[in-house]
């Protein structure tokens, strides 16, 4: 019998956790399909997997938020509420960190999508211009 | 005076025995000596008119061959002359379309090289340019500046 794939796994893990299951529950089962089938290495896979699932199914998208200085909170907020329509879902969950390569401005990445408004993004896009 | 009747006789009896004699050995031999000789003499003028006749065509021929040969002489010059005409005439060609392959060649290289360093000129200067752009921003741009950018790019596209 075939290993079932990735992107089967993350669906089943979608499905468990909004039908309810607990967190713990459905993380014991996925991590017990990934040693079996020796994919534990890519456990880390399996979760962009799953965050990406759940944004296609409009429920929920994991936000990171990457600037060069730290954002007050209300501009924080702001952004999310923007993901979240861009994004199309019910509900985000914020990761923010800091990049001073970055200059200014700010990067929002969700599971399948990407947003670039930073200095470092708009410097670059001119030297190749150039 | 008186004729001699006995020795006329005699006489012409000795005359008629010597032309008798005459006739039958001597004239026949005689004429026919002389016979041959014309005929001899006639052929003799037959065969140097004859021989001239030979000598003039042999000359006329002589001539017209001289003739012929000076012809074809010239002939041969002249496609001679022609033939190198046309050597150095290729030559002088060849050499041209050589020289104007090697300037067309050179001007090409030129055309490359100066491509070529201008595209590097433009790199160098794009980073020099973004290298510059980002240091002064970075200086300039404090936290209220960078969050004011933020917010405005943020509702720009809420719109």
């Amino acid at each position: 019998m075939t290993a079932p794939s990735r992107r089967s796994l993350a669906r089943y893990g979608a499905d468990q956790l909004l039908g309810g299951a607990k967190v713990s529950e459905v993380a014991k089962e996925l991590a017990s399909a990934m040693v079996a089938s020796g994919r534990q290495t890519t456990a880390a896979l399996l979760v962009a997997d799953i965050m990406r699932e759940l944004e296609d199914r409009g429920v929920m998208a994991r936000v990171n938020l990457t600037s060069a200085k730290a954002l007050p909170a209300k501009l924080s907020q702001q952004i999310s509420d923007y993901a979240k329509r861009a994004a199309k879902v019910d509900d985000v969950i914020l990761n923010q960190q800091l990049d001073p390569a970055l200059i200014g401005g700010v990067r929002i990445e969700t599971a399948n999508r990407s947003w670039d408004f930073t200095v470092a993004k708009k410097i670059d896009d001119m030297r190749k211009v150039f | 005076m008186g004729l001699n009747l006995k020795a006329f006789i005699f006489q012409l009896v000795a005359f008629l025995i010597v032309l008798v004699i005459l006739s039958k050995f001597v004239f026949p031999k005689l004429v026919k000596t002389l016979e041959d000789r014309r005929q001899t003499l006639e052929k003799s003028l037959e065969q140097a008119r004859q021989t001239e006749l030979t000598l003039a065509s042999a000359e006329e021929k002589a001539a017209k061959l001289l003739q012929s040969a000076r012809t074809q002489a010239d002939q041969a010059l002249a496609d001679a002359k022609l033939a190198a005409k046309n050597v150095v005439a290729g030559a002088e060609t060849a050499a041209e379309k050589q020289t104007q392959r090697i300037l067309e060649e050179a001007q090409n290289t030129i055309k490359d090289e100066h491509d070529r360093l201008s595209g590097e000129l433009k790199k160098e200067l794009a980073g020099l340019v973004a290298t510059a752009t980002e240091k002064i921003i970075g200086e300039k741009l404090d936290d209220p500046k960078d969050s004011e950018l933020i917010e405005k790019t943020i509702k720009g596209l809420a719109k």
